[in-house]
């Protein structure tokens, strides 16, 4: 079976200058099935941000592959849909105008534009907001129209950045509630990244780990039943041994990283 | 909320008296000035062929009003700097983003756009004067030079500020290079642009009247700089008068244009929003 996205040997040196350069990724290998769910969990600068950055396309690699689907890149790919951490609505256009940004860009008319635009701002639950403007959003908000707006492109692939992370519990449990049911069934390919070991079980088919220099630490699969939330995935039987098994590797890696 | 409903009434009604109080307070300033100023001239206690009074001011006035000099010299000094302004201002979006999108041409041209900056541009009067004769295309060239500099400077801040993430968030989605310019960059940089044709607008003034003050036989500033070699200390502060009249005008534009842009505002300091 061909990966979604095949990763070999990914090298990333960032050059500060002429006497200092930081190796952010070493020999990373990486394949992610078509139409899995896949969550990378590590601790800050173990090179996960520069690996989505990679693949998206904002970063080239000092060294290595990548593959979609078996063929080699070709940049910009509107096929890859990339949420980051910073929400980047245009802050001179409403709702509306923002989710439909990606048609507009490929030439959609502008009804046709609109009414795909409403009907995912209705997806996210943001239907009564379409008039207003990004800084009148909640930062909750602001993550659903930034969902919206990925959407809009029909991405085969979605690249999420720890996209919650700036939301409370509460917000981020909706959210990945949201996320769950927009993916379920849609056959996309969901690489998410986090630093959040129960968000990581939650949300995913198969969970890795990444130490420092983005090496795996471990490559777990996750077999809770689908539908899932929160509170059927932590009462699971083996919930509490698969979060032992990450937080372990978790832990190795920071030691590896120190 | 009948509460906070009548408090708000009680801070609007307090309000609306302050503002009473010092307008009448700035009236009675101003009739004194006025008053102290005709009865001191008038008694001799300041010499009145160095202050003038107000009385020969108004009766300047009236005379220029009537004779229709007011008119004439006015349409002149607004003429110059309202085409000195608008041609400054396009010159200077133009080139912000223009530079602004090409870093290696920014680079090259960075020491010699500054040295222009830093020559007061009232001095390259007489250059403009040897070029352009002293009529009114010079004052309105001086006008544009002195705001095209500020709009430049401002439209090109702007450009190199746009967020990096809008920028990379467009070309994830596949927009071409003129799509990023014309849905990014441009409204980014637009706000900034516009905080220059704000600051810009009382120097196209400036730049006319110094170029009257200069050489010219017309406008506010050729009525200065006449009555004032005739020693005519009324028609100096008349002339004045007609200029300060003419610049709270302009003042009341750049007010209308700050209320317009409060949109614009709001966007500039939004935007770096920390994850």
């Amino acid at each position: 079976m061909i990966s979604a996205i095949a990763l070999r040997d990914v090298g990333k040196i960032f050059v500060r200058d002429d006497s200092d350069a930081v190796e952010v990724l070493e020999h990373v290998d990486l394949e992610i099935a078509a139409g899995s769910f896949v969550t990378l969990v590590g601790r800050s600068g173990c090179g996960k941000s520069t690996l989505l950055n990679i693949v998206a396309g904002l970063i080239v690699p000092s060294s290595g592959t990548i593959a979609f689907a078996g063929e080699p890149p070709a940049y910009p790919r509107p096929d890859v849909g990339y949420l980051t951490q910073k929400d980047t609505l245009l802050p001179w256009r409403d709702v509306l105008r923002n989710v439909a940004l990606p048609l507009e860009l490929r030439g959609v008319e502008k009804a046709a534009r609109e009414k795909r635009a409403r009907e995912l701002l209705a997806l996210v639950g943001l239907a009564h907001a379409e008039r207003r403007y990004p800084r009148e959003l909640s930062g909750g908000m602001q993550r659903r129209a930034s969902l919206a707006r990925m959407l809009a492109s029909d991405p085969r692939i979605l690249l999420l950045d720890e996209p919650f992370g700036a939301l409370d519990a509460q917000l981020r449990a909706e959210l990945q509630h949201e996320l769950l049911r927009l993916w379920s069934g849609s056959g996309k390919t969901v690489v998410f990244v986090t630093h959040d070991i129960d968000e990581a079980l939650v949300l995913a088919d198969r969970v890795v780990v990444l130490q420092g220099g983005g090496r795996v630490a471990a490559d777990v699969e996750v077999a809770f039943a689908r539908p899932r939330d929160a509170r059927s995935v932590r009462t699971a039987p083996d919930f509490v041994a698969l979060h032992e098994r990450l937080l372990e590797a978790l832990g190795a890696s920071a030691g590896a990283a120190a | 909320m009948t509460a906070s409903s009548a408090a708000i009434r009680g801070r609007r009604a307090q309000r609306v008296r302050r503002r009473f109080t010092v307008g009448a307070g700035r009236l009675v300033l101003l009739a004194a000035i006025v008053a102290i100023w005709q009865w001191g001239s008038g008694a001799h206690v300041f010499d009145p062929n160095v202050v003038s009074s107000p009385g020969a001011i108004w009766q300047h006035l009236a005379k220029w009003s009537l004779d229709g000099t007011l008119w004439f010299h006015s349409a002149i000094t607004i003429e110059e700097t309202l085409l000195g302004f608008l041609i400054g201002t396009a010159a200077g979006i133009v080139l912000g983003f223009a530079i602004g999108q090409n870093r290696a041409l920014a680079e090259l041209l960075d020491p010699f756009i500054l040295a222009v900056y830093s020559i007061p541009k009232v001095a390259l009067a007489p250059l403009f004067i040897v070029w352009f004769g002293i009529g009114i295309p010079m004052k309105v060239i001086l006008a544009a030079v002195t705001v095209l500099f500020i709009v430049f400077f401002n439209t090109l801040a702007g450009v190199r500020n746009v967020d990096r993430d809008l920028v990379d968030a467009l070309w994830l989605m596949g927009a071409k290079p003129r799509q990023i310019l014309m849905r990014v960059v441009v409204p980014s940089a637009m706000g900034w642009a516009l905080i220059g044709v704000r600051i810009a607008i009382p120097y196209a003034l400036i730049g006319a009247i110094i170029g009257e003050l200069i050489a010219s036989n017309r406008g506010i500033g050729y009525l200065v700089a006449s009555s004032g070699s005739q020693y005519d200390t009324a028609g100096v502060f008349a002339a004045l008068l007609v200029l300060t009249v003419l610049a709270i005008a302009l003042n009341g534009v750049v007010d209308l244009i700050d209320r317009r842009m409060s949109l614009w505002k709001i966007d500039s300091t939004t935007t770096p929003r920390g994850a």
